[in-house]
């Protein structure tokens, strides 16, 4: 594995910044930025896509990033096996460009949402979660279009291979609808794909990595050591 | 040439927002309307002929999301 | 001269809000008659709004400098030096007028014309925050309003990306048909990369960047100073709508261009579009300006030069540029996905020369345009108040309590705040439910910046000058409590018609007790913004002089949040007399009558510095300040941010109601659990302190007096907005 670690920025992304923040603070590295428009990208290390309102979230939320040339090496590396994370915006864009399962649609609500969420990890045989000790975390969410949704027979797939790997939960791991903030098919918030090499999650674990927003970020990036 | 197409959620798909209108439409006196559903369009002007294949990869592609969304289009 | 010679009549004239003085001065000023275009550009360039000549007379007495201060009232939007190499740009600016006929776009456009003007100045907007008054819930149009302006409001900042901390909201009956959304944005600038509007270097090249030109808002300067009747609800088409995704790009192109050492002068295209923007450069630099109008980009066909010259169309600048920056220009605004184009150049003729298909269109000289504009001194008169015998209901404590927690104006704001993204950028240490002021980490520093808004308009509306101090102390107030040395304001001056003589007497006494204070808060204002004419068929709102302060925490050691801890003690600061006077307590008892609280500077200073010392030395778990709704609100706020139960008694030698609910001026609740040095402390500050009780148990206990558990607590005070908002019309 290359020691690099590559942020895809796109006209209006805006969770670009406090992603990097993130990876300087945790992971002792500078990350590489790659604007949209790069159509050849050679060793990227792990690729993420931040948060924000690429191209305005015009059309629906992340459709028309999914056109650019870099999402096209993306589904490249995605298919050579390279760890991919999209975060909130970066989430809607995996789901867009088909890498991930499923639509993100308006929350139920109809209202943009942001407060801090815990979730429920549920599965820690995947190299982006084995390595975080607890068993419920605490992130903020900060969007509109957040409501997973997928169909029955591709959420039986999604459970039979083990691809949920975040649920919208309670503080001591409870899932019901209560805690539920956006109307999400079974409180889902993170899912990765077949093989298991694209994770794609609505909350931001760049946004609680110091003593005034939690910590609970801090052990995600961490857990990605091994990976570069 | 114009084409216009269609593009509304799948059968099953809640739309709050549909629902938010329909419960204002009986309010506002309508009981007898039972269900409202939106979509949008898009009015596609082309400059030559027999591009209906065209017309139906750009709405695959981009203007309609399968995973929610169905499409239909139309000469204008 | 060869001029279009479109004809103007009387009407004309009249219908550009021109009145016949004014007229007369601009024959003297041209020494001929005006064109349409030239006419236009005169209506909108001495409208209220881009002139202030109802207000400037008195806005010139108001204290503007001070240590901090780097710019202030005149550029964008104010600066003050918080240390280092770092500087706070801000300004706070209304979008009433097009929130009311379009709360959505309204409001999404007054965040967006806010943000430019801080960014322009080349900073980074790092916090918005906007102040809310709208009508009573049950007039009809209120839930609407409401609805529209909150999301318009979130939409826009969420997706710029610039987090939305805080303000205030409430209700009241008088801003039934006249909404105000007063939002205010907050940036960082270097103290070496700051932008100024002033023009300079002949031959340098005018561009123009951003979105094309339309018809959008063609005389919204005109229309922001106008009184409102039935008809504005079919103003729509002037209504301005927002590209939050434009303003982004706007946003990052610029501060990349700024990084390069290309731009002379910078303006954004606001209200009065692209006249007041090339106009203030020009005449800020003494300078001429020649522009070919065919080059503006429109949206639009046939658009007229006066519709390109007094469009509002959103998301524009206008830049002055070193020529041979030309190509690094146009590569960075492309690389953005942005047309950057020449529209003209600066001249040494002191003339605006607009040319249209090879016409000249208009001609207009520069300095004496913008210097000759009107300044009235117009009349004053203290409006009588009747005062009315009424009887005042005679509640138990604990219902007007409960009455007060689940009110519109006084109960969580949840709703609205979820809406907001208040945490992108990663910075925000507090938002303005969790302080008494929103806090916001300078970015890699332990420096953070404190940002409240406040005025309460009851009191402006019986007593201006003491209405307008107290919304001063208490924004100096609110920065003291989150730990902050306050370091200045910006006003939002919100009032009805100027031409009616009770009106300007409030607007000239609001701004005496604005001064007052700031002198004596050493609290000046950098920069501002007056809204008149908010009135609908004669009906004025409540004189609403909204005060944005700011302060700086050197350390985020010292940052202070409304938080308790188990066990800990409960303290008052400041002397409680039981003023109950235009008091929550007294409007829920239905006597709406008396006096403002009276507010002595030197006891504020003196209670002020002892918690700005006691957060630094004797170590505290929270700090509250007591205003609206006095004690009992202040506590209640406390238990319910934190889930935490408190006992109270209160002290023998007052009457219950006067201490739990009177408003007395200059108080804090301090939480610690360092007792001993708190008393001692104060004792050498000579500041009048209280214990009143203690964090303890699952319950609101007031001893003797009534007990009401967390979870009705916090029932009550969340249900209102969830009611008022699900329950269908």
């Amino acid at each position: 594995m290359n020691k690099e670690v590559s942020i895809i920025h796109f006209p209006g992304s805006n969770c670009d910044r406090d992603l990097a923040v993130a990876i300087k603070y945790c992971l002792k590295l500078k990350p590489k930025f790659l604007w949209h428009n790069e159509s050849h990208i050679k060793d990227p290390g792990i690729i993420f896509i931040p948060g924000g309102f690429s191209f305005g979230d015009y059309l629906r939320a992340g459709i028309l990033a999914t056109k650019s040339p870099a999402i096209k090496e993306v589904i490249r590396h995605a298919k050579k096996g390279v760890p991919i994370i999209g975060i909130c915006n970066g989430f809607q864009i995996l789901t867009e460009c088909k890498l991930l399962e499923g639509a993100l649609i308006k929350n139920s609500s109809q209202l943009f949402s942001c407060k801090k969420v815990f979730l429920r990890i549920e599965n820690k045989k995947n190299y982006f979660t084995k390595n975080i000790k607890k068993g419920v975390v605490q992130y903020p969410i900060a969007h509109s279009q957040g409501k997973f949704y997928v169909d029955d027979y591709n959420l039986k797939k999604l459970q039979d291979n083990d691809q949920i790997m975040f649920k919208y939960s309670s503080k001591t791991g409870d899932i019901s609808d209560k805690y539920n903030p956006n109307g999400s098919v079974q409180n889902i918030a993170g899912i990765v794909n077949k093989k298991k090499n694209v994770l794609g999650l609505m909350p931001h674990p760049e946004r609680a990595i110091d003593s005034f927003s939690g910590r609970d970020g801090i052990v995600f990036f961490n857990g990605l050591n091994e990976l570069i | 040439m114009i084409y216009r197409v269609y593009v509304e959620f799948k059968p099953g798909i809640l739309d709050p927002e549909s629902e938010a209108i329909k419960r204002t439409v009986n309010q506002l006196g309508f009981s007898n309307v039972e269900n409202i559903s939106k979509g949008k369009f898009f009015d596609i002007e082309l400059s030559s002929n027999n591009c209906l294949s065209d017309i139906e990869k750009i709405s695959k592609e981009l203007l309609s999301n399968p995973v929610i969304e169905n499409f239909k289009v139309v000469k204008k | 001269m060869n001029l279009e010679n479109n004809l103007i009549n009387a009407k004309t004239i009249i219908d550009h809000g021109i009145s016949k003085s004014e007229y007369n001065r601009i024959l003297k000023i041209l020494k001929r008659e005006p064109n349409l275009l030239e006419l236009g550009i005169f209506s909108v360039m001495w409208s209220e709004h881009c002139s202030y000549k109802s207000t400037k007379k008195w806005l010139k007495t108001l204290p503007t400098n001070g240590e901090h201060v780097i710019c202030g009232p005149g550029e964008n939007a104010g600066i003050i030096d918080i240390g280092g190499n770092d500087a706070i740009v801000f300004k706070m600016e209304s979008h009433n007028h097009p929130s009311f006929i379009e709360p959505y776009q309204g409001a999404a456009t007054g965040v967006g014309g806010i943000m430019r003007d801080v960014f322009t100045m080349g900073a980074r907007p790092i916090a918005n925050l906007n102040s809310l008054r709208f009508g009573e819930p049950s007039n009809i149009k209120t839930k609407n309003l409401l609805q529209g302006v909150v999301k318009g409001i979130g939409d826009y900042g969420n997706c710029v990306g610039i987090p939305t901390v805080g303000g205030e909201c409430s209700f009241h009956k008088s801003y039934n048909n006249n909404i105000l959304v007063n939002a205010m944005c907050v940036g960082l600038v270097k103290k070496n990369k700051i932008f100024y509007s002033k023009a300079k270097g002949i031959g340098n090249p005018i561009i123009y960047v951003g979105s094309k030109t339309g018809r959008d808002g063609i005389h919204g300067a005109t229309m922001a100073s106008a009184e409102f009747d039935d008809t504005s609800i079919d103003q729509r088409p002037q209504v301005q709508v927002g590209d939050p995704f434009m303003e982004k790009l706007l946003l990052e192109s610029c501060q990349e261009l700024m990084k390069e050492d290309a731009i002379i002068a910078i303006q954004d295209m606001g209200a009065a579009g692209l006249t007041s923007s090339s106009f203030e450069m020009a005449s800020k630099g003494n300078c001429g300006v020649k522009l070919f109008l065919n080059e503006v980009p429109c949206r639009e066909s046939k658009m007229t030069p006066y519709e390109m010259m007094l469009s509002e169309t959103q998301e524009r600048m206008l830049m002055v540029i070193k020529p041979d920056k030309k190509k690094i220009t146009f590569d960075i605004f492309k690389k953005w996905g942005l047309e950057a184009i020449e529209i003209g150049h600066l001249t040494d003729t002191g003339k605006m020369q607009m040319y249209f298909n090879n016409r000249l269109v208009g001609e207009l000289p520069i300095k004496p345009l913008a210097d000759s504009a009107p300044e009235y001194d117009r009349p004053r008169k203290k409006k009588a108040f009747k005062t009315i015998k009424v009887k005042k209901r005679n509640l138990q404590i604990e219902n007007v309590f409960l009455e007060m927690i689940s009110s519109p104006n006084h109960s969580s704001k949840e709703w609205l705040f979820r809406q907001y993204d208040n945490m992108v950028m990663c910075d925000t240490i507090f938002s303005s439910e969790e302080s008494d002021a929103a806090i916001v980490r300078i970015h890699k520093t332990k420096k953070a910046v404190a940002i409240t808004c406040d005025c309460n308009p009851i009191f402006c509306y019986t007593d201006p000058k003491l209405g307008a101090k107290l919304a001063v102390a208490e924004s100096w107030r609110n920065l003291i409590a989150s730990g902050a040395k306050p370091l200045a304001v910006t006003d939002n001056l919100n009032f009805g018609n100027p031409e009616k003589k009770d009106v300007m007497y409030q607007i000239k006494k609001a701004i005496e007790g604005i001064k007052v204070a700031c002198t004596k808060l050493s609290f000046p204002v950098v920069s501002g913004n007056v809204s008149l004419y908010n009135e609908t068929k004669g009906k004025s709102i409540l004189p609403t002089p909204v005060i944005g302060g700011v302060g700086l925490i050197e350390d985020l050691k010292f940052v202070t949040g409304i938080n308790m801890k188990m066990d800990d003690s409960i303290f008052i600061i400041g002397y409680t007399k039981g003023h109950l006077g235009l008091s929550v307590y007294n409007q829920i008892c239905g006597y709406k009558y008396g006096k403002p609280p009276s507010i002595d500077f030197d006891n504020e200073i003196k209670n002020g510095n002892f918690v700005y010392n006691a957060i630094r030395e004797v170590g505290i778990s929270g700090c509250h300040d007591v205003s609206e709704g006095g004690i009992i609100m202040s506590l209640a706020e406390l238990c319910i941010k934190n889930k935490l139960g408190i006992q109270i008694s209160i002290p023998d030698e007052i009457k219950k109601e006067n201490w739990l609910f009177g408003e007395d001026s200059s108080r804090y609740i301090i939480i610690t659990n360092n007792e001993k040095k708190l008393l001692k402390y104060a004792k050498k500050m000579n500041v009048f302190v209280k214990n009143i009780g203690k964090v303890k148990g699952s319950s609101f206990k007031i001893i003797n007096e009534f007990e009401i558990s967390l979870k009705d607590l916090i029932t009550y005070n969340k249900q209102w907005f969830k009611n008022y908002i699900d329950i269908e019309k």
